[in-house]
């Protein structure tokens, strides 16, 4: 019985899968760690999410992949770039979004959306790490909070400090300088977050402002980057439950939309 | 090196701009050094890293010792650091054989074109100390052939505009860019027989139309990519190529030089010159029209200057008028990378 | 409206701005106590202050009243002022801004419009104030012509070209082509030609008459002016030098935005006393100065003070540099007599649009004629024209003249990628080879 729709989304630090039923209903979802073999890992996270859903591998209909390592998964039926799966997954938890903002571990994006969910533009980060989940990974590995720590870290600042680098290696001594300094850490992970929030705005600005609003991504769980950002724009951004599956969910949905629907 | 077998001299001329007909007339064959592939680390005892790569690719290439065949070099000033990397190589590198400079005049005027017209004589004096006088009615031949080679490469550009051509980007691009390198009649000769085998009756419908703006459709990688995901180029507006297309025919004087002069003015508008940015704008709308293009990919060059400054208020009034329209950045890496790949594919999963 | 803002510019003009800045300035401070490497500071900068401030402060009132050109820094000013515009200067404006250490908020305003990262920071730090209206000096009045010049770089056009798009005004264009080896006549008649071909337009965009004898007055007073800059630094010949470079990057001002003004000979009268008797006294800018150093590149405004710091401390004082000298070239060449030819010749012909063979001589030339014995050359990302070609200079000159140099990695305004810890480090450890030599 193939009547189950999968969406794997294969990042550059974490591989994600959803397993959609034929109404469109999150039976189950899985994750693993990227390693250098993509469809390894991939296909580790798909099971994972077909366990969960407690379906069979048969049973699955259409799976789309997505993510950098979409090309290099050779059981996917479709291919569509993050950028669009980003899209349709916030419109599918968020009908009416018009704005998407995806902090992954080495892109970030801004999307912007019309009244019917399709993408009217989008901008991402340039080459460099800053404003990307490696950033934050580093600036938390300096920092020794632990990726997990540093929203709730930067939560507590009580003092405004400057950060001017946008580079992750010149932010980097950046922030060794102001721990030689004696800046308290949630200072400085609030300077952090306030500087790439600032980069964000501006990928943001290039795609066009728009409410609602939603943050996906890995860096959706960050509090204070969030917050940061929302300051920058005067938005206020949706979280789904779980930011980072966002692409996978998009991916699932593509893949139920792409199959005709089957007369009995 | 062929061309030094037919007794013709060479001459290495680095981007965008120059009378190339000067030098035919003078029995010069003339190899644009655009993206030469080759090592850039020699350069970086020259070069500060926020150099384009076109400059330091030139340079690489001037580095390795590739052209010491060459017998002169042409140097158009068409932006800063080109500019700069004329000055390097004659006065820093010490080379030798003759530096030529070529400027581009940034007016429009009549004194523009009387500065494009003296400045034609005293080229023409500089390159008679190398190859000697020029031959009688040399420079008619060579007006001749540069307009022949206008008329047939608005032709290509006008089928492939209107679909009517049957070639990917990479040979289209191979075919085009051809001028760059050959000695104008085999250049000739090559796009006379690519545009009657290639040209098609009919429109033949294959591909989603996109205009190309940028510095060079390159790398190569990046157009094979392109042809296999079904994008059709439908126009450019390129500096190495498109840019260099006069679309409509330019009415010659008698003269050979002052038609010559008229042409270095005539050059569609471009961010290296001073033309206003409404103009610019004007002939992307009208590139965009006659193609059909769905969209607009601005393929920007890292570090050029020209390009960065025209191209946010391209984007803007573009985007005014609803074409969609999609920008990446590439330093001429030899294979794509991912990021870029996917960038244009998101694109046109969004183009409607 | 008009004859109000006629009224209101000329109360201003008169004592009403001087007062008001005295007013809204409150009690002067009482000077920062100076460090013990500095010499006095020079009394002149007060007067410097006023003049720029009034500069900026009467922009304020001057729209309608009179034409506002916003002018590159090496456009025949001369002739604009012939016409009566109020002419301001984007690149001096981003100094300023990079010296507030705005640069980098305003840049952002730019990249968010879609200017890249690499782009020259002076320029997208005006184009930043176009789009935002941030400033340090108040208000500046939006343009009503554009006056470029491409001597100094091409970036200026594109930059120029920009804004004329943003404004939807006329932007006039002296095209100066590049010079190798020696003048090029052809290309000056271009010049002067073009200089000639703006009054007509000029005419038509100003609706003024162009007035002839006042031009002459202007030129004059701008040869004047730029002669003054070079005494004032040739003062800087002297062993102790009155004033560093860092305090000509300052006091350049005037010179770069008010030339062709009689407040700006003034004002160069009164610095030019100064440093004499500074000279006289012995004064020392820098006590104890032990190493002369050039300096070449534009400033790097956001870090005038550390880097001043820096190499007073260590008993070195900059005593020469290209971008200082730069304004005092014009000199020699304008003739009141040949107009149109005089003025192509100072502008076609200034450094940075010369070959590097001829620059080299000029640095030569500076580092004899101010006996220096070491070279900084800032290689300034923004700058294409002034920094490429620099590592081959730095060989170049370190042979012709035997002296040691280092190459500092930096910005004009932007200091998002200075590292100001690994400058310092490569700074003091030219400061060791110096003394070790």
């Amino acid at each position: 019985m193939a009547s189950l729709y999968g969406g794997l989304d294969v990042g550059s630090m974490t591989a994600k899968a959803v397993v959609l039923d034929a109404d469109g209903r999150l039976l189950g979802w899985g994750m693993a760690e990227t390693t250098p073999q993509l469809a390894v890992c991939g296909r580790e996270a798909l099971d994972g999410a077909v366990c969960a859903a407690g379906a069979r591998s048969e049973e699955l209909a259409f799976v789309v992949g997505t993510g950098y390592g979409r090309e290099a998964l050779p059981f996917v039926q479709k291919r569509v770039t993050e950028i669009t799966c980003h899209a349709r997954g916030a419109c599918a938890l968020f009908p009416g979004a018009a704005l998407v903002v995806d902090v992954g571990g080495q892109d970030s994006k801004a999307i912007r959306l019309d009244a019917s969910g399709r993408v009217l533009a989008f901008a991402m980060n340039d080459k460099c790490a800053a404003g990307t989940g490696r950033f934050l990974n580093a600036m938390a590995a300096t920092l020794r909070t632990g990726i997990e720590g540093l929203g709730p870290a930067g939560n507590n600042s009580t003092r405004e400090l400057a950060m001017s680098s946008t580079c992750t290696v010149f932010a980097e001594s950046e922030v060794i300088s102001l721990i030689a300094r004696g800046e308290a850490v949630p200072d400085i992970a609030h300077a952090v977050h306030r500087a790439m929030a600032k980069k964000l705005a501006g990928l943001v600005r290039q795609a066009g402002v728009g409410e609602p609003a939603v943050f996906t991504g890995g860096g959706a769980l960050n509090v204070d980057l969030v917050r940061c950002l929302e300051e920058f724009l005067g938005v206020s951004f949706r979280i789904p439950e779980r930011p980072q599956l966002t692409g996978a969910l998009g991916a699932a949905h593509l893949a139920r939309e792409a199959t005709p629907a089957r007369s009995l | 090196m062929g061309q030094k077998a037919a007794g013709r001299s060479l001459a290495a001329v680095w981007p965008a701009r120059y009378p190339a007909e000067l030098l035919w007339a003078h029995g010069i064959c003339a190899g644009e050094v655009w993206d030469p592939p080759g090592d850039v680390g020699l350069t970086s005892a020259h070069l500060q890293s926020f150099v384009c790569p076109v400059v330091k690719r030139g340079l690489g290439l001037y580095l390795s010792g590739t052209l010491a065949p060459v017998d002169l070099f042409v140097f158009p000033h068409t932006c800063d650091s080109l500019q700069n990397l004329s000055s390097l190589v004659k006065d820093l590198l010490r080379e030798e054989r003759p530096c030529l400079a070529w400027y581009p005049p940034r007016g429009s005027g009549p004194q523009a074109l009387a500065y494009a017209e003296s400045q034609l004589g005293s080229l023409s004096r500089a390159l008679e100390r190398v190859t000697g006088p020029m031959r009688d009615g040399a420079l008619e031949e060579a007006v001749a052939w540069g307009e022949r080679r206008d008329g047939l490469l608005r032709d290509l550009y006008r089928s492939r505009a209107e679909g009517k051509l049957r070639a990917t980007a990479t040979e289209f691009y191979e075919a085009v860019r051809s001028c760059e390198y050959l000695w104008p009649e085999e250049a000739l000769a090559r796009l006379e027989a690519f545009l009657r085998e290639r040209r098609a009756e009919q429109p033949l419908k294959e591909g989603v139309p996109v205009l190309l703006s940028g510095v060079l459709p390159a790398p190569a990688s990046l157009l094979q990519w392109l042809d296999g995901e079904g994008i059709r180029i439908a126009e450019d507006d390129l500096i190495a190529c498109g840019r260099r297309v006069l679309r409509e025919p330019l009415e010659s004087p008698p003269d050979p030089w002052a038609a010559l002069a008229r042409r270095q003015l005539a050059w569609p508008p471009c961010s290296t010159a001073g033309s206003p940015l409404r103009e610019r704008i004007a002939f992307l709308r009208r590139l965009v029209e006659r193609s059909g293009a769905r969209g607009v990919i601005f393929l920007a060059m890292k570090f050029c200057e020209p390009e960065g400054f025209e191209r946010p208020a391209l984007v803007e009034a573009l985007r005014a008028e609803g074409v969609p329209l999609l920008q990446v950045e590439s330093e001429l890496e030899p294979e794509p990378p991912a990021s870029l790949v996917t960038r244009i594919q998101a694109f046109l999963e969004s183009i409607p | 409206m008009k004859p109000w803002s006629n009224l209101r510019f000329a109360f201003m003009r008169g004592a009403g701005l001087d007062w008001m800045t005295r007013l809204s300035s409150g009690p002067r401070r009482p000077p920062a106590s100076r460090e013990p490497f500095f010499g006095p500071p020079l009394q002149s900068r007060h007067e410097l202050r006023r003049i720029m401030t009034r500069h900026y402060g009467l922009a304020r009132y001057v729209k309608g009243v009179r034409p506002v050109a916003w002018v590159t820094s090496g456009a025949p000013v001369e002739l604009l002022r012939a016409f009566g515009c109020y002419t301001l200067y984007p690149e001096n404006h981003s100094a300023v801004c990079g010296a507030r250490r705005m640069g980098p908020e305003l840049c952002e305003v730019a990249e968010d419009a879609g200017y890249s990262l690499d782009l020259c920071s002076y320029a997208k730090v005006d184009l930043g104030h176009a789009l935002s209206g941030r400033t340090p000096v108040g208000r500046l009045p939006p343009p009503d012509l554009l006056f470029c010049t491409n001597n100094i770089c091409q970036t200026v056009l594109y930059w120029f070209k920009a804004l004329a798009h943003h404004y939807r005004i006329p932007l006039l264009l002296v095209d100066t082509p590049y010079v190798h080896g020696e003048p090029d006549e052809a290309a000056l008649r271009y010049v002067g030609d073009q200089l000639k071909a703006l009054v007509p337009e000029l005419e038509r965009i100003t609706g003024s008459d162009f007035r002839e004898e006042r031009f002459r007055e202007v030129l004059l007073s701008s040869r004047r002016s730029a002669a003054l800059w070079g005494d004032v630094l040739s003062t800087l010949q002297a062993r102790p030098t009155p004033m560093t470079l860092f305090d000509a990057f300052v006091h350049l001002a005037p010179v770069v935005a008010l030339r062709g003004l009689p407040v700006c000979e003034r004002y160069y009268e009164g610095l030019l006393r100064e440093l004499k008797e500074r000279v006289e006294r012995g004064v020392a800018a820098v006590p104890g100065e032990r190493h002369r150093l050039l300096w070449d590149n534009i400033a790097v405004w956001f870090a005038l003070q550390p880097l001043s710091r820096l190499f007073a401390e260590n008993g070195c004082a900059l005593v020469a540099g290209t971008y200082t000298h730069a304004w005092a070239e014009p000199a020699a060449r304008i003739d009141e007599r040949d107009p149109w030819g005089s003025l192509a010749r100072a502008y076609g012909l200034i450094f940075l649009n010369r070959d590097l063979e001829s620059r080299l001589d000029l640095m030569e030339q500076i580092a004899r004629d101010f006996s220096v014995d070491g070279l900084v050359l800032h290689s300034a990302r923004s700058c294409k024209p002034y920094s490429l070609g620099q590592y081959g200079i730095q060989r170049a000159l370190e042979e012709r003249l035997g002296v040691r140099s280092v190459v500092l990695e930096a910005d004009m305004t932007d200091f998002r990628s200075w590292a100001e810890a690994a400058a310092r480090t490569r700074l003091m450890a030219f400061i060791e080879s110096l003394e070790a030599a």
